[in-house]
């Protein structure tokens, strides 16, 4: 059967699509609103790179990921109501309240690390993929980062090494093409994240990151091919920040050219899956209404349930240094 | 009992821990085919094969990141930083995932590797010569191992694997050839344990690493003019074994702390200020600290020396503490 009319695959990633719009979407209301503490960094626009990507997993691989990660959470079937208190301190958070939106992790649905230091993830993740050689059953490590990450040191040494172990490490790069202020056009010599694929020996696919059928297709060969021992992959999914780097931009994207904004918003990978599915009989509107009115309801409890759990108590902060 | 090398005791330490869990497997530069820059895992790959005995390109912060993402997955890791000077290349990693990531997501994730590495000085000049064990010492969620001993090398490596948590072994570049008593039975040192090496009445040296060796020459020297020198090795830097420094300041009232890291911000700052709130009433005077002078280390053979401390200044700085 085709990615293009598996029809549990494709209702998967529109169900997915939709809820990281409205989950997302709440948070960075209510952020505005002053209700929340922390930052909330915002995936307008963006969700097709994890959602495509993680389609192509099993639920025994693992998943690094980052700050912005809410894509590849809500792919893997994160609590998304231990999400919601995690990201709002609470006591019931996934890491009771003690990381945050920045740094969390569940590692019951395989998310090891999820980390806001741009690029420390990297070799997290090809760590991760060493113990899933190791261990042989054809485990593979998806670590995600954004294009910003591609030009710090890490990102260098974690590439090299992954290829010279021939690890079962994907890496995925969402290239959103801005690092806060900072536009991947000043920031890299070449023009894309996987030109420099070719350096470290290994594939690199420039995919459209906002056609989820796309990024799937590409991760679902590069999983195969780590789980077959073949090595490391790269896979960029280009993409566009739909507003400011998070709720810290205190200029929220104005620097942003108005031009680029409007070509990329007709671009959202949620109306484009959408179509497909109709214009391809995978699903018919009613099928469609009945997913995005559950959705609504998921992302409307799950923040409710943030809101409303405790605190930790106090003698919290000095517990857990070490296990 | 037979007399072993602190060399060959870390080894066999390794070797037992290696041959009992395999999920234990070494990491770093040079360790394989060279069998390590300070012989420690001579013999190591053909015992146990390259897939536990892992070459490493130049690329600290991925050594030391794969092997946190690797502990983090389920291995238990022991990796090689050749030199401490470059555990600056690997701070990310240690500082904002080794050490946090079990606090930070709230105990659902632990992180047993162990790291370990050489300090002290030997005439190659500044960037192969320090003691950066006070940085590491700062952070919580590290635990710091410092064995100067063959019988503790062995007892503290063996725990250190054993441990759930992060343990950075500090071990002296300068003493791996020096020989004790090491048992045949399996044994281990726990970590947190301090050691009163040698006992005496007057006067308390507290000494980390090679320090301890000198001191207790001093004490030797000393003890033929009638001074009884005690010589107290935390062996464990973090957690501090308080209680036994603190019991020890109480009874002679005069301490002296001596170690090979700089003067300024080192770990006796730290122990000189636990000894002042513990045990205030009992000192006969101020804790005093022998260091290295605050400068980098000098290359030149005739200037070396002069900024470490040895024997003979221990044993000047005694002599001046009991007028």
């Amino acid at each position: 059967m085709s990615a293009e009319t598996d029809r549990p695959l494709l209702l998967k990633m529109y169900r997915d699509l939709v809820l990281t719009k409205a989950y997302n979407g709440r948070l960075v209301e209510l952020k505005a609103q002053g209700k929340i503490h922390g930052p909330i960094h915002q995936t307008t626009g963006q969700e097709a790179v994890g959602i495509g990507a993680c389609a192509a997993l099993r639920p025994d691989d693992y998943v690094i990921s980052t700050h912005r990660g809410y894509p590849e959470w809500i792919a893997r079937g994160i609590d998304l109501k231990k999400l919601s208190a995690e990201i709002f301190g609470k006591a019931a958070g996934l890491c009771r309240g003690k990381g945050g939106e920045m740094l969390l992790a569940d590692p019951s649905v395989g998310i090891l690390c999820s980390t806001a230091i741009i690029g420390g993830g990297l070799p997290i993740g090809v760590g991760v993929a060493l113990a899933a050689k190791r261990r042989n059953k054809g485990q593979v490590a998806m670590v995600f980062f954004g294009e910003g990450a591609a030009n710090t040191g890490a990102f260098h040494e974690a590439l090299n090494l992954a290829a010279v172990l021939k690890l079962p490490a994907i890496f995925i790069c969402l290239n959103n093409q801005w690092a806060i202020s900072t536009p991947i056009w000043i920031a890299m010599a070449v023009k894309h994240v996987a030109d420099r694929a070719a350096a470290y020996g290994m594939p690199g696919d420039h995919v459209d990151g906002n056609d989820v059928l796309a990024m799937y297709e590409h991760a679902r060969k590069a999983v195969e091919a780590a789980r077959a021992g073949t090595g490391p992959s790269l896979i960029e999914g280009e993409t566009y920040r739909i507003g400011g780097h998070s709720s810290t931009d205190r200029l929220q994207g104005e620097y942003m050219p108005a031009a680029n904004v409007a070509y990329w918003k007709e671009r959202d990978p949620l109306p484009r899956l959408r179509s497909h599915l109709l214009a391809r009989e995978v699903a018919s509107e009613a099928e469609l209404a009945v997913i995005e009115a559950a959705v609504e309801k998921e992302a409307a409890e799950a923040v409710a349930f943030g809101l409303e759990a405790p605190f930790p108590e106090p003698a919290e902060a000095a517990r857990g240094v070490f296990v | 009992m037979r007399q072993l090398t602190i060399s060959q005791a870390l080894r066999e330490a390794l070797y037992e821990e290696m041959s009992r869990d395999e999920s234990v497997f070494v990491i770093g530069e040079d360790i394989g085919h060279y069998g390590g820059m300070f012989e420690v895992t001579q013999g190591f790959l053909k015992e146990f094969g390259p897939t536990r005995v892992i070459d490493t390109p130049i690329s600290e912060a991925a050594i030391a990141g794969a092997a946190i993402g690797a502990a983090l997955a389920g291995m238990r890791p022991v990796a090689e930083i050749m030199y401490c000077d470059w555990m600056t290349l690997a701070m990310d990693q240690i500082v904002n995932y080794g050490a946090m990531l079990t606090y930070a997501y709230g105990g659902q994730v632990k992180i047993p590797v162990v790291i370990r590495t050489t300090v002290g000085s030997w005439t190659v000049g500044a960037q192969h010569a320090k003691s950066l064990e006070a940085w590491l010492f700062h952070v919580p969620g590290l635990k710091i191992v410092m064995p100067c001993t063959p019988y503790d090398a062995k007892g503290l490596l063996k725990s250190a694997i054993r441990d759930d948590n992060p343990v950075i072994c500090v071990e002296h570049k300068m003493i791996y050839r020096e020989t004790g008593w090491v048992p045949e039975e399996e044994y281990f040192v726990p970590i947190g344990v301090a050691d009163v090496k040698r006992e005496g009445r007057d006067v308390t040296v507290i000494a980390t690493g090679k320090m301890v060796l000198e001191a207790l020459q001093a004490a030797g020297d000393l003890e033929k003019e009638g001074l009884s020198v005690e010589v107290v090795d935390p062996r464990t830097l973090s957690p501090l074994d308080t209680e036994t420094l603190v019991a020890s300041a109480k009874k002679t009232g005069r301490v002296l702390v001596v170690h090979e890291a700089w003067r300024q911000g080192g770990v006796g700052a730290e122990i000189a200020a636990v000894l002042s709130e513990a045990a205030f009433g009992s000192l006969r005077q101020p804790v005093r600290r022998l260091a290295a002078l605050d400068v980098p280390p000098p290359f030149s053979p005739a200037l070396e020396p002069v900024v470490k401390p040895d024997a003979a200044k221990i044993v000047a700085a005694i002599r001046s503490m009991m007028v």
